[in-house]
């Protein structure tokens, strides 16, 4: 609390007040960016696994794996988020999230860290225009800037973006 | 979800459901004849149960209603009513309404009011017509103590079923009784010394609960409540009544007051056990999808859990036998026997979804009374294979479809009565609505007797819509297909009843969904047959797995027309880019899949290239070119809808035997799809 009110810039450090007023995000790699969501939002991380092509879907939309039984599909978040595709390869992972609508993957680079940020340590998000609606708040730590993600918002102008008539 | 009432209150109405479906078979059995009493029981328990559940759900309009029934029935039960066909006709319409009353209450909607009333009254009149000889026959019973919920309409829920004596009850003595902690202690048990109570007269309770400790300071040998009795005993002496008490005299606090016959005992103050209140705005989003569970035998679980136990004991001895070397043979026996293991556990699960039809057709029965009463006509349904198992999906997805036929049946189909006097048949019409298995298809047939289709004046309708070339020459069964034709009606006037717009062609495209084929075959005078064949469950597809490029798709087998080997086929141009291929005696549109996918750009020159020839429903046929076809066989179909929504061309998806995912191909879809993509050329080379 008291740290949140001196500053933005919150540093992980053992002597911080406890973990109920704290909250946890997955911090991973897409495309040189740094992205988080909270932790409480991730179902798993999994390795890479060949997305079977949806017809006519949106360029970032991968396509659909099998998540033990379950068809989920998977984007590339790099691509959602950059608008250049992601060169992907066996060393990629899906961070995947539980959304209201159930499991849906994003094809990361690397999963970095699990970063515990005080309540209100958040700062706004400036105007940047459409993509805006899909970062739901910005944080810092010595290596800089990590987006939040509003995955509701990412969801859903994903695999809808071009769905056919 | 999180909320427990919640999810108590679902549970109430889908046992609503069940209890309507019961309710509905007793009174058709009693319709036609059936008074034993355990028909009229069944009866009488449904509404009263719908009645209990409603009051604890602040229900206050459907409790009620239940209330009015309950006591029109429990004269029925009690044998002073003998009803006439007409009133057992107006219980089946106090049927309705009560669902009607449990589906408003369901979504927190306002009901028809004036059907409601109409229906109060006329249930009002049948109670009032038994009265007339009911005399004493009023029994004296004592159910349930009715733990005193704070409810919103009281007198319509408090009932158990000796309260039907409508106006004040004659209550001649008040009694109040609070146990003191060494009452259950020595022995006693207030229930027995209630049902002692009975023996004097008929008792009502009401218990106050507001003594009771919290749980945290629960004392478990002490009880906390209390009760008020109303004995309804005018000739017992208050000794008798404290004599019936005599064993607990010092264990209790008793105070016997003989009262007026119109003073209503005062209330005790009541906590109130549940809070009843409805969340006031419930999304009405989920009333699409409405049965979301599905009741299970035990037996049938039990039977689960025993075949995942023996393919346990058999995974382990696969892993045995696959640690030591040299016993191949029996590797590959052991495989074998989890295989089949395997198969059963998918027949035990899918029977786990399985529902019997009869419910859906019992709820036909209440559409031909609807109907009937409608168009006047006089309509007898019959049902039979109430026992088919089906599909909980396609029993929820057929109850449309079903609709509209019977509907139409009764529109279009049955003759009014001079018209069927004429024709020596007999007055009262009549439906057939039959199920059957056969092998892994359900059967269901709708056979009317009515005047059967009248193909002139389908013929003539059809040619004025363009439907069909002026001089065409049509076959009987090829003009009574035109009836599934989209944008074809035969009624000169749109009736309410089943000219809202829709036609068969709906019907025939429901089906069509639900991998169905649908038939109709009629007699000029004789009547009309709808036959209906559905796969037995959604679950499991038979499907062609076919490849284009790298990609693997699945085509469902019921869509498949026939293939041939692409360099057999009789393929020609026509105009810049379209190649067609001759099927039978006519042409039809040759596309790529990968293509029409959006997957590449042309066709390679596979030497195994196949033409698929597919039949999209409603459109006409189209041909589908792909690299290979590299089995076929079942898949189990996984769902997209949540997740990724509607996707052209694609129904859901399969997991394969390689654990990749493959996509399930929809021919209309397709059909869709080629009709708006041009076709590029040189597809055939």
């Amino acid at each position: 609390m008291t740290i949140a009110e001196t500053g933005p810039a919150v540093t992980p450090d053992p002597a911080q007040p406890p973990i109920g007023e704290r909250i946890e995000y997955l911090v991973f790699v897409a495309q040189e960016r740094r992205y988080a969501v909270p932790l409480t939002s991730v179902r798993e991380i999994r390795a890479w696994s060949d997305p079977t092509p949806l017809p006519h879907a949106a360029a970032h939309i991968m396509g659909v794996v099998n998540l033990r039984g379950t068809v989920m599909p998977v984007a590339d978040l790099g691509h959602r988020m950059s608008g250049r595709p992601t060169k992907t390869g066996p060393r990629h992972v899906f961070v995947i999230a539980e959304t209201s609508e159930g499991p849906f993957g994003f094809l990361v680079d690397a999963v970095a860290d699990i970063f515990a940020a005080n309540a209100g340590a958040e700062l706004d998000v400036p105007d940047v225009g459409e993509d805006q609606a899909m970062i739901a708040a910005l944080l810092e730590d010595d290596a800089g800037m990590i987006q939040v993600l509003d995955l509701a918002a990412v969801v859903a102008s994903a695999p809808r973006a071009e769905r056919s008539a | 979800m999180s909320d427990p009432l919640d999810a108590i209150r679902t549970t109430f109405f889908e046992e609503c459901r069940e209890l309507m479906d019961d309710l509905e078979r007793g009174l058709l059995a009693i319709e036609a004849g059936d008074r034993s009493g355990e028909t009229v029981d069944a009866v009488f328990r449904a509404v009263h149960s719908v009645k209990g559940g409603a009051g604890a759900f602040g229900l206050a309009e459907l409790a009620a209603f239940a209330h009015d029934f309950e006591t029109v029935l429990d004269r029925l039960r009690a044998g002073v009513l003998a009803p006439d066909p007409a009133q057992v006709h107006d219980m089946l319409v106090a049927a309705d309404v009560l669902a009607d009353l449990v589906e408003a209450g369901e979504r927190d909607a306002r009901p028809d009011g004036q059907a409601v009333d109409a229906s109060r009254t006329a249930l009002a009149q049948l109670s009032a017509a038994a009265r007339t000889d009911a005399g004493d026959a009023e029994d004296v019973l004592f159910d349930a103590v009715p733990l005193s919920l704070d409810l919103a309409n009281e007198d319509a829920v408090e009932g158990d079923g000796t309260d039907a004596e409508s106006g004040p009850p004659a209550v001649a003595w008040d009694i109040e009784f609070e146990p003191l902690p060494g009452l259950l202690e020595s022995g006693n048990e207030p229930l027995h010394l209630f049902e002692a109570l009975t023996r004097l007269g008929s008792v009502r309770a009401v218990c106050a609960t507001d003594a009771v400790l919290p749980l945290d300071s629960l004392a478990p040998k002490s009880l906390g409540l209390s009760w008020r009795l109303s004995l309804d005993a005018p000739d017992s002496t208050s000794a008798e009544i404290e004599g019936v008490f005599a064993y607990a005299a010092d264990l209790c606090r008793l105070r016997v007051v003989r009262t007026d016959a119109d003073a209503v005992p005062a209330r005790i103050p009541t906590a109130p056990v549940v809070a009843p209140e409805a969340g006031p705005a419930r999304p009405t989003a989920d009333r699409a999808r409405p049965l979301t569970s599905v009741r299970v035998t035990l037996s049938r679980v039990d039977e689960l859990v025993n075949l995942v136990g023996e393919m346990v004991i058999a995974q382990a001895m696969l892993g045995q036998i696959a640690s030591e070397p040299g016993r191949r043979q029996e590797l590959v026996s052991q495989v074998d026997t989890l295989q089949s293991l395997t198969l059963q556990l998918q027949d035990g699960v899918m029977a786990i979804r399985a529902l019997p039809v009869g419910p859906l057709f019992q709820r036909m029965s209440r559409i031909v009374r609807e109907a009937s009463q409608w168009t006047g006509k006089s309509v007898r349904l019959v049902t039979e294979g109430e026992d088919t198992h089906v599909d909980k999906a396609v029993i929820e997805r057929l109850a449309d479809p079903l609709t509209h036929m019977v509907r139409n049946a009764i529109d279009h189909g049955i003759e009014d009565a001079e018209a069927r006097e004429r024709a020596g048949k007999a007055v009262e019409g009549r439906i057939t609505l039959s199920a059957a298995q056969r092998s892994d298809r359900v059967v269901v047939t709708i056979v009317d007797d009515g005047g059967g289709v009248d193909r002139d004046r389908v013929l003539r309708k059809a040619r004025a819509a363009g439907l069909v070339d002026a001089n065409a020459m049509l076959e009987p069964e090829e003009i009574d297909r035109l009836l599934f034709l989209p944008g074809f009606s035969t009624s000169d006037t749109v009736s309410d009843l089943s000219g809202r717009g829709v036609g068969m062609d709906v019907v025939a495209r429901a089906i069509a969904d639900l991998s169905g084929t649908i038939s109709i075959r009629s007699r000029r005078g004789e009547g009309t047959r709808i036959v209906i064949s559905l796969p037995l469950t959604l679950a499991i597809l038979d499907g062609m797995i076919v490849t284009t490029g790298e990609e693997r798709y699945v085509v469902p087998l019921s869509s498949i027309l026939e293939t041939q080997i692409a360099e057999h086929a009789d393929l020609q141009r026509i105009g810049p880019g379209a190649t067609v291929a001759r099927l039978h005696d006519g042409y039809v549109p040759l596309h790529d899949l990968g293509t029409l996918l959006g997957r590449r750009a042309t066709g390679t020159a596979s030497p195994d290239r196949t033409i698929l020839y597919l039949d999209p429903g409603d459109a006409r046929p189209i041909g589908l070119l792909v690299d290979g076809i590299e089995a076929q066989r079942q898949v189990v179909v996984k769902g997209l809808d949540r997740t990724i929504g509607p996707i052209a061309g694609v129904s859901a998806a399969t997991i394969l035997g390689n654990g990749g995912v493959a996509l399930i191909l929809d021919a209309a879809g397709l059909a869709g799809l080629a009709a708006r993509t041009p076709i590029p050329r040189r597809l055939a080379s």
